[in-house]
C-alpha cells in the first residue's frame, strides 16, 4: 500500500482563465503543496496511469484529489470519472468535480460515477475563491484519505 | 193399449207368427208329397178301373166275335140259305139283347141276309165296319152310327169270310146297341165323382157315365179328351173332361187282343178335388191344428208379456217420464222385479241417484254462476269501457255506466231499445241487421271477436269514432252478443297528430309491430328505400335489409322486445337499409320503444349517411395526410428542442466561464495592483466585476426558465396554502424589516407539480412583496375563488400597480414594466410563472390599478394536457 503524496491536487481544467484563478485561489489559501494541472481528459488518464508524456514518470505518488472539469477536450471528464473508477489502483481516489454546469444531469452522472463531491464554479470570485478555500480544507486537511490499491508494477 | 208396429206386444206376435212358418212350410210340403201320392193312387185306381171295365168290354166284343165266327160256320150261312139264315139271325138276336141287327153282306155290300131286315138300304159297302172288314181282313168294329132298322145307336162288328183260297165270300156284322154299353157302365160300382167315357176310333163318344145327352154320338176331335183319348193309347193325364171339369184319367185300348183293331176308347176319370179330398182334409186339419196352437201361443204371450215384461217396462217407464218430468228422486228397482229389466231399473236408479246428485251439485254451480254474473256485471259496470250486451234479436240488454257517460243514454233508456236503432247511424243498421241473421243461421261473423274502429251515434246525434269488440256468448241454448266499446276520439287525434309529426320529421321513420311488420311509415321512407308507402305497410321490415344481415335481424329485434329501451341499433356496426332497386344505403338508425293499441312496437328513425361517410372518408384522408406532416414536423421540433438543449448546455458552460474570467482578473486587479490604481479605476474594476456577476445571474435566470419547460412534470396534490406560508417566511426572514399583512387562505390544494409550483409561488409572491415595499400598510392576500366549478387562486398585493394598456407585455421575457432603479428584477419571474402555468394546462391572467395594487389569478386544471409550450 502506497501513501498518497500529502496536499497534492490534480487539477483538470482547459480553459487557462480558470486554471489560473483555481489556483490563485489554492495558493491564496494555502491550501495545497502541489497542483499538478492536466489541460484535457487524456492528459488526465496520462498523469494518472502513466502513460503517453508521462510514461517515464511514477505513478507514485497519487495526488490526494482530483480536480476535474466536466467540459474537456478530447476525454470528456465523465469518461475520465468512470475510468479512475475503473481502475483498481484509482478507484478509491477522491474526484470533485468542479464546473460551470448546474445542470441536473450532469450532477446526476457524476454521482453516479462515483464522484464525491459536485462544486459549481460561481461567476463571483471571491465567492468561488471561498468555495476552493472551503474544499481544500476540507479533502486535504479534515478528510481522511482512503487507502489506495495495490500499484502495478 | 194398441197394437202399434213398433210396440212390444206387436214384436212378439210377428215373431210367434214367424215361428209358424216352419210347421207351414211343413205342412204346405206334406200338402205337395201327400197330392202327388193321392194323384198316384188316384192314377192306380182309376188305371184298375179301365182295365177292369175294358176287359169286361173286351170280353163283350170277343163274345160277339165268336158269335160271328160260329154264324159264319154254320151251314145254310155258307151256302147262303138267305132264308134259314134270316131266321138263325132272327133266333140268334131274340137270344142276345144287346145286339140291334145281325146280318150278312156280299163282297160288294149287297145284303144277304139279316135278323132285321132293313127298309131303306141294301148295300152296306159305304159302311165303316165293312171297309175296315175288307181292309184288315180280320174281325173288326166299325164307327158310332144310328141303326137303319132300330135307329138306335149302335156300333157294328164285322167279320170276313174268305174261302180256302183267300176269296171274300161275305161279311157276316152285328150291330151292338150302345143303351147296352150305357146300361153297363151304369152297372159298374165306381168311386164318387168317377166318370167313364168310351170313344169310337174317330173319337166319337159312345157312351159316358154319368151321361151327358148332347155328347153322345157326338165327334168333337180338337176337344182336349178326345185328342187326349186318342194319343194316350195306355197310360194317364190331367185333362179337362167334357163337361169342363179337369180330371184325373185313364186311358185305355178296348177289345183290341190278338191284334185285333177295334179302335175303341175308354176314358175312366176322377176330380181331383176328390181325388186330393183327403190330402186336403189331412193339410186342413194340419192347418187348423197350427193355427189353434199359434192362438194359444199368441195368447199366452199376450197374457204372459203383461205380466212378465209390460209391467214392469211400464213401471220403468213411468219412472223415467217422471224423472224426465225432473221428478230425481224417483225409483222403480224394488218394484220391478229381477231379470235383465230389473237390471235395467236399477241402472235407471243409479242414473237417477247420480242425476240428482249432479243437479243438486248444479243447482249449487249455477246458484255461483249468477253470484259471479252480478260481480262480473258489477266489475263490468265500473269497466273504463262501455259494455253493452245485446240479445238475438238485437235487444239491448246490458248497458254499464260508461256506455251511458259515452253515449250520453241512461240504462233505463237504452236495455229494452234495439242497438242499431239506438246507437248506429243509419248507414250501417241494414248490413248489421244482415250480419246478425248470418252468424244466427251459420254461425259465422267475421267482424266478431275483433276490434273493429266504426263511427257510432251519441243521444244528441253526434258521431264518434269508437273501437269496438264484439264476442258472441251462447249459454244454455240462448245466444247473446257482448260489445266491448271505446270512444277513441282523442286517440285517433292522437294519432293524427303522431302521424303528422312522424310525416314532418326530418328522417324516415317506420314503425314496426313485434312481428316485425310495418305498420306506419313517412313520406322520408317512401324517399329514401323507393317504395310507396302502400306497398309498405303490413309487408316484414326485413324486405329493407340486405339480405346478409336478414336471418339475424329478427333475434335482434325480438332482444331489443326483451329489453325495450331508446338506443341506437347495432351500436358500433355499420348499418345499411335495402332500396327497393337493390342498391344499398349506409345509413344510421334510432330505435325507440312505443306503445301502441296494437301493443308495444318499434319506431325505428332511420338516417341516410351517405353523404357523412363521404366526408368521414375525406376526413380520415384528411386525417392521415395531416397526421404524416404531424410526424414530420414532430421529428423536426424534436430536433430543435435538442438543439436547445445543447444550446442550453454550452450556455451554462460557455458563457459563464469567461465571466468567470473577468471578474475572476479584475478582482485579482484589484487585490493585487490597488496601489497602482487610483479610486476612479478601482471603482470601473468594481463595475465590470458587477456587470458580469449580474450577467451570470442573467445566465442562471434563463437557464432555470428553460428547465421549467424541460423538466418533467411529476403530479401530485399539493398543499398551496403550506407553499405560501413558507414562501412568506422565507422573504421576511430575507428582510426582516418588511412589515407586510399576511392573508393566506389556509387548506388550498392542487394537482401539479411540488418544484414547479413552489417556483410559481416564490415569483408570484416575490413579485408582490418587491411592489408592495412603498404601501403602508403592505397588505398581500392568497386566497382561492369559486367559479362555475373551477378553482380560481389569486395572489394580491396593494402594491404600485400597473397599467393594464401593458398587460399583455407583462408575461414576456425580459418585459419589464418597471424601472429597475426603482424595482429591482430581470423579466424572468412572471415568464417563469405563465411557464408554469401553461405546463399545468392552466391560465394566468392579471389584473391591476396603477398605485392600488395587482391580483394575479392562475387555475391548476385536474387533468391538464401536456402542451401549449414553446421556447
Amino acid at each position: 500500500m502506497k501513501k498518497t503524496s500529502p496536499k497534492t491536487i490534480l487539477l483538470v481544467e482547459d480553459n487557462r482563465d480558470d486554471e489560473d484563478l483555481t489556483l490563485r485561489a489554492l495558493s491564496k489559501h494555502r491550501v495545497a503543496n502541489t497542483v499538478h494541472v492536466a489541460r484535457d481528459g487524456a492528459e488526465a488518464l496520462d498523469y494518472l496511469f502513466g502513460k503517453g508524456s508521462f510514461a517515464d514518470r511514477k505513478t507514485a505518488p497519487m495526488p490526494q484529489l482530483v480536480l476535474l472539469d466536466l467540459k474537456l477536450p478530447k476525454v470528456s471528464g465523465l469518461e475520465v470519472l468512470k475510468r479512475i473508477r475503473e481502475a483498481p489502483r484509482t478507484k478509491l481516489l477522491p474526484v470533485v468535480v468542479l464546473t460551470s454546469s448546474n445542470e441536473e444531469q450532469d450532477i446526476g452522472e457524476s454521482y453516479t460515477n462515483g464522484a464525491n463531491s459536485y462544486i459549481r464554479k460561481p461567476v463571483d470570485f471571491e465567492q468561488f475563491s471561498q468555495a476552493v478555500e472551503q474544499m481544500g480544507l476540507y479533502w486535504l486537511v479534515l478528510n481522511e484519505p482512503p487507502p489506495l490499491g495495490p500499484q502495478t508494477p | 193399449m194398441p197394437l202399434a208396429l213398433g210396440s212390444f206386444r206387436s214384436r212378439l206376435l210377428i215373431l210367434i207368427l214367424l215361428a209358424t212358418i216352419a210347421p207351414l212350410t211343413l205342412i204346405g210340403y206334406a200338402a205337395v208329397e201327400l197330392r202327388q201320392s193321392a194323384k198316384r193312387e188316384a192314377y192306380t185306381q182309376i188305371l184298375d178301373i179301365a182295365r177292369l171295365t175294358s176287359a169286361q168290354q173286351t170280353e163283350v166284343i170277343q163274345g160277339t166275335e165268336q158269335l160271328l165266327i160260329a154264324l159264319s160256320k154254320l151251314p145254310m150261312v155258307r151256302r147262303r140259305d138267305i132264308e134259314t139264315t134270316n131266321d138263325v139271325l132272327t133266333e140268334v138276336l131274340k137270344q142276345n139283347p144287346r145286339h140291334a141287327n145281325l146280318g150278312m153282306v156280299k163282297p160288294n155290300g149287297d145284303l144277304l141276309a139279316s135278323a132285321i131286315a132293313p127298309t131303306e138300304v141294301s148295300n152296306f159297302s159305304d159302311q165303316s165296319w165293312f171297309q175296315r172288314a175288307l181292309e184288315t181282313r180280320r174281325f173288326s168294329m166299325g164307327n158310332y152310327q144310328i141303326d137303319h132298322v132300330t135307329e138306335k145307336p149302335t156300333v157294328s162288328f164285322a167279320y170276313p169270310v174268305y174261302t180256302e183260297d183267300g176269296k171274300l165270300e161275305q161279311v157276316i156284322w152285328a150291330s151292338m146297341n150302345l143303351e147296352f154299353l150305357q146300361t153297363f157302365l151304369e152297372g159298374i160300382e165306381l168311386p164318387e165323382g168317377t166318370v167313364i167315357v168310351f170313344f169310337d176310333s174317330q173319337g166319337t163318344v159312345l157312351a159316358r157315365r154319368p151321361v151327358l145327352p148332347e155328347w153322345t154320338g157326338r165327334l168333337h176331335p180338337s176337344h182336349p179328351l178326345v185328342e187326349a183319348a186318342q194319343t194316350i193309347r195306355d197310360g194317364t193325364g190331367e185333362v179337362e173332361g167334357l163337361d169342363g171339369v179337369k180330371r184325373l184319367y185313364a186311358f185305355l185300348s178296348v177289345g183290341e187282343a190278338d191284334g185285333k183293331a177295334t179302335g175303341m176308347r175308354l176314358a175312366v176319370g176322377v176330380p181331383l178335388s176328390i181325388a186330393y179330398a183327403p190330402v186336403d182334409r189331412i193339410v186342413e186339419r194340419s192347418l187348423s191344428a197350427l193355427a189353434i196352437v199359434t192362438i194359444l201361443i199368441i195368447a199366452a204371450a199376450w197374457l204372459g208379456s203383461e205380466f212378465l215384461v209390460l209391467r214392469p217396462v211400464k213401471i220403468l217407464l213411468a219412472a223415467i217420464q217422471r224423472i224426465a218430468k225432473g221428478d230425481l228422486t224417483t225409483r222403480s228397482g224394488t218394484r220391478v222385479g229381477g231379470g235383465e229389466i230389473g237390471e235395467l231399473a236399477r241402472s235407471f236408479d243409479d242414473m237417477a241417484a247420480s242425476l240428482e246428485l249432479t243437479q243438486a251439485t248444479q243447482k249449487q254451480t249455477e246458484k255461483e254462476l249468477r253470484e259471479s254474473e252480478e260481480k262480473m256485471w258489477l266489475i263490468l259496470e265500473n269497466a273504463i269501457d262501455a259494455v253493452i250486451a245485446m240479445d238475438a234479436r238485437g235487444t239491448i240488454i246490458g248497458w254499464n255506466s260508461q256506455a251511458e257517460k259515452i253515449f250520453g243514454w241512461p240504462a233505463e233508456k237504452a236495455i229494452g231499445s234495439l242497438l242499431a236503432d239506438l246507437i248506429m247511424p243509419a248507414r250501417y243498421r241494414e248490413a248489421h241487421a244482415r250480419g246478425l241473421a248470418h252468424f244466427l243461421a251459420t254461425g259465422e261473423g267475421p267482424i266478431l271477436n275483433k276490434r273493429i274502429e266504426i263511427e257510432a251515434l251519441r243521444r244528441d246525434g253526434s258521431e264518434f269514432l269508437v273501437e269496438l269488440s264484439v264476442s258472441p256468448v251462447t249459454f244454455r241454448g240462448e245466444t247473446t252478443f257482448n260489445a266491448f266499446v271505446r270512444d277513441i276520439t282523442e286517440r285517433k287525434k292522437a294519432e293524427e297528430r303522431f302521424r303528422l309529426a312522424l310525416e314532418g320529421a326530418p328522417t324516415a321513420m317506420i314503425l314496426v309491430d313485434r312481428k316485425g311488420r310495418i305498420m306506419l311509415v313517412n313520406n322520408q321512407t317512401e324517399k329514401l328505400f323507393g317504395w310507396t308507402r302502400k306497398g309498405l305497410i303490413g309487408r316484414p321490415v326485413e324486405d329493407l335489409v340486405p339480405a346478409r344481415f336478414r336471418e339475424a335481424h329478427p333475434g335482434h329485434r325480438n332482444a331489443f322486445f326483451a329489453a325495450p329501451q331508446a338506443r341506437p341499433m347495432g351500436a358500433g356496426r355499420d348499418l345499411f337499409g335495402l332500396h327497393k332497386d337493390g342498391r344499398e344505403i349506409p345509413v344510421e338508425i334510432d330505435l325507440n320503444p312505443i306503445e301502441t293499441p296494437e301493443g308495444l312496437c318499434i319506431l325505428a328513425s332511420i338516417v341516410d349517411i351517405t353523404e357523412r361517410k363521404k366526408s368521414e372518408e375525406e376526413i380520415r384522408r384528411v386525417n392521415a395526410s395531416l397526421e404524416q406532416r404531424v410526424a414530420e414536423r414532430t421529428q423536426s421540433l424534436q430536433a430543435a428542442v435538442k438543439e436547445l438543449e445543447s444550446f442550453s448546455y454550452s450556455i451554462s458552460h460557455d458563457l459563464r466561464a469567461p465571466l468567470r474570467g473577468i471578474d475572476g482578473f479584475s478582482q485579482a486587479l484589484l487585490e493585487d495592483y490597488s496601489g497602482k490604481l487610483d479610486a476612479k479605476g478601482q471603482e470601473y474594476l468594481q463595475r465590470v466585476r458587477a456587470a458580469s456577476q449580474r450577467m451570470g445571474r442573467l445566465i442562471d435566470d434563463v437557464l432555470n426558465l428553460s428547465r421549467l419547460a424541460r423538466a418533467p412534470i411529476r403530479r401530485e396534490t399539493v398543499d398551496l396554502s403550506a407553499i405560501a406560508e413558507s414562501t412568506a417566511k422565507e422573504l421576511e426572514e430575507r428582510e426582516p424589516k418588511r412589515r407586510v399583512a399576511w392573508e393566506i387562505t389556509p387548506g388550498m390544494t392542487a394537482e401539479g407539480d411540488l418544484s414547479l409550483l413552489r417556483t410559481l409561488f416564490e415569483n408570484l409572491i416575490g413579485n408582490a412583496w418587491k411592489f408592495s415595499r412603498h404601501s403602508s400598510p403592505a397588505k398581500i392576500a392568497c386566497g382561492m375563488v369559486l367559479q362555475e366549478g373551477e378553482k380560481i387562486f389569486f395572489v394580491r398585493d396593494n402594491g404600485v400597480g400597473f397599467d393594464m394598456a401593458y398587460a399583455d407585455k407583462l408575461f414576456g421575457v425580459f418585459q419589464r414594466l418597471h424601472n429597475p432603479a426603482e424595482f429591482e428584477g430581470n423579466g424572468i419571474g412572471l415568464a417563469s410563472v405563465q411557464r408554469v402555468i401553461h405546463r399545468h394546462g392552466g391560465r394566468v391572467w392579471a389584473e391591476s390599478q396603477t398605485g392600488s395594487g395587482t391580483t394575479f389569478y392562475f387555475t391548476l386544471p385536474k387533468a391538464p394536457r401536456e402542451g401549449g409550450e414553446s421556447a
